[in-house]
Protein backbone atom coordinates (compact mmCIF):
# COMPACT_ATOMS: atom_id res chain seq x y z
CA UNK A 1 0.00 0.00 0.00
CA UNK A 2 1.43 2.94 -0.95
CA UNK A 3 1.49 6.02 2.06
CA UNK A 4 2.60 8.82 0.13
CA UNK A 5 0.72 9.91 -2.63
CA UNK A 6 3.73 10.38 -4.72
CA UNK A 7 4.19 6.37 -4.09
CA UNK A 8 1.83 6.20 -6.70
CA UNK A 9 3.96 8.02 -9.43
CA UNK A 10 6.37 6.16 -11.96
CA UNK A 11 9.47 7.58 -13.27
CA UNK A 12 8.91 10.18 -15.85
CA UNK A 13 12.96 9.16 -17.15
CA UNK A 14 12.19 5.82 -17.34
CA UNK A 15 8.28 6.07 -19.23
CA UNK A 16 9.84 8.80 -22.10
CA UNK A 17 12.33 6.56 -22.61
CA UNK A 18 9.79 3.65 -22.99
CA UNK A 19 7.91 5.88 -25.18
CA UNK A 20 10.66 7.25 -27.61
CA UNK A 21 12.00 3.62 -28.35
CA UNK A 22 9.02 3.61 -30.65
CA UNK A 23 8.58 7.04 -31.43
CA UNK A 24 10.46 8.64 -34.53
CA UNK A 25 13.93 9.90 -33.21
CA UNK A 26 13.40 13.66 -33.77
CA UNK A 27 10.33 14.21 -31.77
CA UNK A 28 10.26 16.50 -29.20
CA UNK A 29 7.88 14.91 -26.17
CA UNK A 30 6.53 18.38 -24.62
CA UNK A 31 7.26 18.29 -20.57
CA UNK A 32 3.24 18.22 -20.34
CA UNK A 33 3.20 14.94 -22.25
CA UNK A 34 5.73 13.21 -20.28
CA UNK A 35 4.10 13.77 -16.99
CA UNK A 36 0.32 13.12 -18.96
CA UNK A 37 1.71 9.53 -19.93
CA UNK A 38 3.66 8.49 -16.62
CA UNK A 39 -0.07 9.59 -14.58
CA UNK A 40 -1.94 7.15 -17.62
CA UNK A 41 0.79 4.63 -16.62
CA UNK A 42 -0.25 4.40 -12.99
CA UNK A 43 -4.23 4.76 -13.88
CA UNK A 44 -3.57 2.02 -16.69
CA UNK A 45 -1.29 -0.25 -13.46
CA UNK A 46 -4.25 0.33 -11.16
CA UNK A 47 -6.90 -0.26 -13.64
CA UNK A 48 -5.32 -3.94 -14.48
CA UNK A 49 -4.46 -4.90 -11.33
CA UNK A 50 -8.03 -4.43 -9.88
CA UNK A 51 -9.46 -6.45 -13.25
CA UNK A 52 -7.24 -8.97 -12.37
CA UNK A 53 -8.29 -8.95 -8.71
CA UNK A 54 -11.76 -9.36 -9.48
CA UNK A 55 -10.82 -12.24 -11.41
CA UNK A 56 -8.40 -13.54 -8.77
CA UNK A 57 -11.19 -13.53 -6.08
CA UNK A 58 -13.99 -14.54 -8.10
CA UNK A 59 -11.99 -17.97 -8.19
CA UNK A 60 -11.47 -17.96 -4.50
CA UNK A 61 -7.91 -17.22 -5.18
CA UNK A 62 -6.21 -14.95 -2.79
CA UNK A 63 -2.79 -14.50 -5.00
CA UNK A 64 -3.17 -13.32 -8.93
CA UNK A 65 -1.46 -15.41 -11.19
CA UNK A 66 -0.33 -13.71 -14.48
CA UNK A 67 -3.19 -16.02 -16.41
CA UNK A 68 -5.49 -13.50 -13.90
CA UNK A 69 -3.59 -10.50 -15.30
CA UNK A 70 -3.78 -11.28 -19.03
CA UNK A 71 -7.11 -12.41 -18.67
CA UNK A 72 -8.23 -9.17 -17.07
CA UNK A 73 -6.18 -7.58 -20.28
CA UNK A 74 -8.45 -9.36 -22.32
CA UNK A 75 -11.39 -8.58 -20.62
CA UNK A 76 -10.66 -4.72 -20.60
CA UNK A 77 -9.89 -4.44 -24.70
CA UNK A 78 -6.08 -4.79 -24.63
CA UNK A 79 -6.10 -8.05 -26.56
CA UNK A 80 -3.05 -6.68 -28.30
CA UNK A 81 -0.99 -6.91 -25.31
CA UNK A 82 -1.26 -10.28 -24.19
CA UNK A 83 0.66 -11.83 -26.91
CA UNK A 84 3.90 -10.55 -26.45
CA UNK A 85 3.03 -11.12 -22.51
CA UNK A 86 2.86 -14.03 -23.20
CA UNK A 87 5.91 -14.70 -24.74
CA UNK A 88 7.99 -12.97 -21.87
CA UNK A 89 5.94 -15.75 -19.90
CA UNK A 90 7.27 -17.98 -21.12
CA UNK A 91 10.59 -16.55 -21.11
CA UNK A 92 10.09 -16.09 -17.55
CA UNK A 93 9.14 -19.61 -16.82
CA UNK A 94 12.62 -21.28 -18.98
CA UNK A 95 14.69 -18.79 -17.15
CA UNK A 96 13.49 -20.17 -13.38
CA UNK A 97 13.51 -23.39 -15.01
CA UNK A 98 17.29 -23.15 -16.20
CA UNK A 99 18.21 -21.56 -12.50
CA UNK A 100 16.60 -24.48 -10.98
CA UNK A 101 18.96 -26.47 -13.09
CA UNK A 102 21.67 -25.37 -12.68
CA UNK A 103 21.66 -24.76 -8.69
CA UNK A 104 20.69 -28.26 -8.22
CA UNK A 105 23.91 -29.87 -8.79
CA UNK A 106 26.26 -27.38 -7.21
CA UNK A 107 25.14 -28.13 -3.69
CA UNK A 108 25.51 -32.03 -3.78
CA UNK A 109 28.94 -32.29 -5.28
CA UNK A 110 31.98 -30.40 -6.50
CA UNK A 111 34.59 -32.50 -6.70
CA UNK A 112 34.67 -33.93 -9.84
CA UNK A 113 33.47 -32.50 -13.05
CA UNK A 114 32.87 -35.91 -14.54
CA UNK A 115 29.79 -36.12 -11.88
CA UNK A 116 28.53 -32.66 -13.27
CA UNK A 117 28.33 -33.92 -16.48
CA UNK A 118 26.58 -36.50 -15.19
CA UNK A 119 23.77 -34.96 -13.46
CA UNK A 120 23.40 -32.50 -16.15
CA UNK A 121 22.94 -35.53 -18.54
CA UNK A 122 20.05 -36.64 -16.31
CA UNK A 123 18.19 -33.71 -16.19
CA UNK A 124 18.37 -33.85 -19.99
CA UNK A 125 17.02 -37.02 -20.38
CA UNK A 126 13.89 -36.07 -17.66
CA UNK B 1 30.23 8.47 -24.75
CA UNK B 2 33.25 6.59 -26.25
CA UNK B 3 34.37 5.94 -23.05
CA UNK B 4 31.60 3.61 -22.26
CA UNK B 5 31.68 1.89 -25.22
CA UNK B 6 35.43 1.14 -25.23
CA UNK B 7 35.14 -0.14 -21.92
CA UNK B 8 32.18 -2.49 -22.48
CA UNK B 9 33.83 -3.98 -25.91
CA UNK B 10 36.82 -4.30 -23.72
CA UNK B 11 35.08 -6.26 -20.97
CA UNK B 12 33.27 -8.25 -23.91
CA UNK B 13 36.44 -9.48 -25.44
CA UNK B 14 38.39 -10.20 -22.30
CA UNK B 15 36.17 -11.28 -19.10
CA UNK B 16 33.55 -13.73 -20.34
CA UNK B 17 32.31 -13.91 -16.90
CA UNK B 18 31.60 -10.30 -16.27
CA UNK B 19 29.07 -10.14 -19.21
CA UNK B 20 26.95 -12.46 -18.21
CA UNK B 21 25.58 -11.11 -15.03
CA UNK B 22 25.33 -7.28 -15.73
CA UNK B 23 23.74 -6.11 -18.61
CA UNK B 24 23.23 -2.69 -17.73
CA UNK B 25 21.91 -1.05 -21.08
CA UNK B 26 18.53 -3.11 -20.82
CA UNK B 27 17.97 -2.55 -17.32
CA UNK B 28 17.27 1.07 -18.07
CA UNK B 29 14.76 0.15 -20.54
CA UNK B 30 12.56 -1.22 -17.52
CA UNK B 31 10.21 0.15 -15.01
CA UNK B 32 11.16 -0.39 -11.30
CA UNK B 33 9.21 -3.35 -10.60
CA UNK B 34 8.97 -2.43 -6.68
CA UNK B 35 6.72 0.76 -7.38
CA UNK B 36 4.79 -1.15 -9.86
CA UNK B 37 4.13 -3.59 -7.01
CA UNK B 38 3.18 -0.45 -4.45
CA UNK B 39 0.71 0.77 -7.19
CA UNK B 40 -0.52 -2.65 -7.56
CA UNK B 41 -1.05 -2.69 -3.47
CA UNK B 42 -2.77 0.20 -3.75
CA UNK B 43 -5.68 -1.67 -5.15
CA UNK B 44 -8.55 -2.84 -2.87
CA UNK B 45 -9.22 -5.76 -2.15
CA UNK B 46 -6.01 -7.06 -3.47
CA UNK B 47 -4.32 -9.45 -1.30
CA UNK B 48 -1.38 -11.35 -2.79
CA UNK B 49 0.82 -10.72 -6.44
CA UNK B 50 2.40 -13.54 -7.41
CA UNK B 51 6.21 -12.91 -8.67
CA UNK B 52 5.05 -14.10 -12.86
CA UNK B 53 2.02 -11.54 -12.54
CA UNK B 54 4.19 -8.82 -11.36
CA UNK B 55 6.30 -9.12 -14.09
CA UNK B 56 3.49 -9.48 -16.69
CA UNK B 57 2.22 -6.15 -15.10
CA UNK B 58 4.81 -4.64 -15.58
CA UNK B 59 5.63 -5.02 -19.22
CA UNK B 60 1.97 -5.17 -20.02
CA UNK B 61 2.29 -1.21 -18.54
CA UNK B 62 5.64 -0.47 -21.04
CA UNK B 63 3.92 -1.45 -23.47
CA UNK B 64 0.68 0.40 -23.15
CA UNK B 65 2.79 3.53 -23.13
CA UNK B 66 3.60 2.62 -26.10
CA UNK B 67 0.58 2.13 -27.76
CA UNK B 68 -0.35 5.38 -26.10
CA UNK B 69 2.37 7.39 -27.73
CA UNK B 70 2.22 5.85 -31.30
CA UNK B 71 -1.95 6.64 -31.25
CA UNK B 72 -1.14 10.41 -29.84
CA UNK B 73 1.84 10.28 -32.79
CA UNK B 74 -1.05 9.76 -35.46
CA UNK B 75 -2.94 12.38 -34.82
CA UNK B 76 -0.13 15.14 -33.59
CA UNK B 77 -0.83 18.37 -34.71
CA UNK B 78 2.44 19.90 -34.86
CA UNK B 79 5.50 18.83 -36.44
CA UNK B 80 8.37 16.69 -34.36
CA UNK B 81 6.08 17.87 -31.33
CA UNK B 82 4.22 15.56 -29.35
CA UNK B 83 1.87 17.37 -26.98
CA UNK B 84 -0.44 17.03 -23.96
CA UNK B 85 -3.40 17.26 -25.93
CA UNK B 86 -1.94 14.79 -28.64
CA UNK B 87 -2.47 11.86 -25.94
CA UNK B 88 -5.86 13.67 -24.97
CA UNK B 89 -7.27 13.47 -28.44
CA UNK B 90 -5.80 9.55 -28.24
CA UNK B 91 -7.65 8.54 -25.48
CA UNK B 92 -10.52 9.90 -26.40
CA UNK B 93 -10.47 7.99 -29.95
CA UNK B 94 -9.40 4.86 -28.13
CA UNK B 95 -12.32 2.56 -27.17
CA UNK B 96 -10.27 0.73 -24.65
CA UNK B 97 -8.83 3.87 -23.29
CA UNK B 98 -11.85 5.16 -22.10
CA UNK B 99 -10.78 4.42 -18.05
CA UNK B 100 -8.19 7.47 -18.87
CA UNK B 101 -10.99 10.20 -20.04
CA UNK B 102 -10.98 11.77 -16.50
CA UNK B 103 -7.46 11.89 -15.96
CA UNK B 104 -6.22 12.88 -19.17
CA UNK B 105 -9.37 15.01 -20.47
CA UNK B 106 -8.88 17.40 -23.09
CA UNK B 107 -7.79 20.76 -22.74
CA UNK B 108 -10.12 23.30 -23.86
CA UNK B 109 -9.81 27.29 -24.24
CA UNK B 110 -11.50 29.37 -22.01
CA UNK B 111 -13.61 30.87 -24.85
CA UNK B 112 -14.77 26.80 -25.78
CA UNK B 113 -15.54 26.61 -22.12
CA UNK B 114 -17.75 29.14 -21.91
CA UNK B 115 -19.06 27.99 -25.26
CA UNK B 116 -20.13 24.85 -23.61
CA UNK B 117 -21.27 26.23 -20.64
CA UNK B 118 -23.65 28.41 -22.14
CA UNK B 119 -25.23 26.02 -24.38
CA UNK B 120 -26.45 24.09 -21.16
CA UNK B 121 -27.86 27.32 -19.53
CA UNK B 122 -28.35 29.09 -22.37
CA UNK B 123 -31.11 30.99 -19.76
CA UNK B 124 -28.36 33.33 -17.73
CA UNK B 125 -27.17 35.14 -21.32
CA UNK B 126 -25.98 37.79 -19.20
CA UNK B 127 -22.83 36.11 -17.39
CA UNK B 128 -22.13 34.98 -21.17
CA UNK B 129 -21.20 38.44 -22.31
CA UNK B 130 -18.93 39.42 -19.14
CA UNK B 131 -17.27 35.97 -19.36
CA UNK B 132 -16.02 36.44 -23.26
CA UNK B 133 -13.82 38.87 -22.59
CA UNK B 134 -11.06 36.24 -20.90
CA UNK B 135 -10.75 33.70 -23.38
CA UNK B 136 -6.92 33.78 -23.96
CA UNK B 137 -6.50 31.55 -20.59
CA UNK B 138 -5.51 27.97 -22.01
CA UNK B 139 -6.20 25.81 -19.32
CA UNK B 140 -9.13 23.21 -19.10
CA UNK B 141 -12.19 22.96 -16.76
CA UNK B 142 -11.03 19.97 -15.18
CA UNK B 143 -8.15 20.49 -12.40
CA UNK B 144 -9.56 17.52 -10.52
CA UNK B 145 -7.44 16.30 -7.35
CA UNK B 146 -7.89 13.38 -4.89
Amino acid sequence: MAERLEDLNLPVTAITRIAKEVLPANIIVSKEAKTALARAASVFILYVSNQATTIATSRNKKTISAQDVLEALAQVDFECLIEPLQQLLEDFKSTKQQKKDTKKPTPNKNADDADVVDLVDDDLEL
Amino acid sequence: MSAFNNSSTSSDQNDPNKDKSKTPKSKDMHLPISRVRTIMKSTPDIENIGLPSLHVVTKATELFIQKLAQDALKGQRHFRHLEYNDLARAVEENENMYFLREVLPKKITMAEYYKLVGKESSEDGEDNDNSSQTSHSSSSSVSSDN
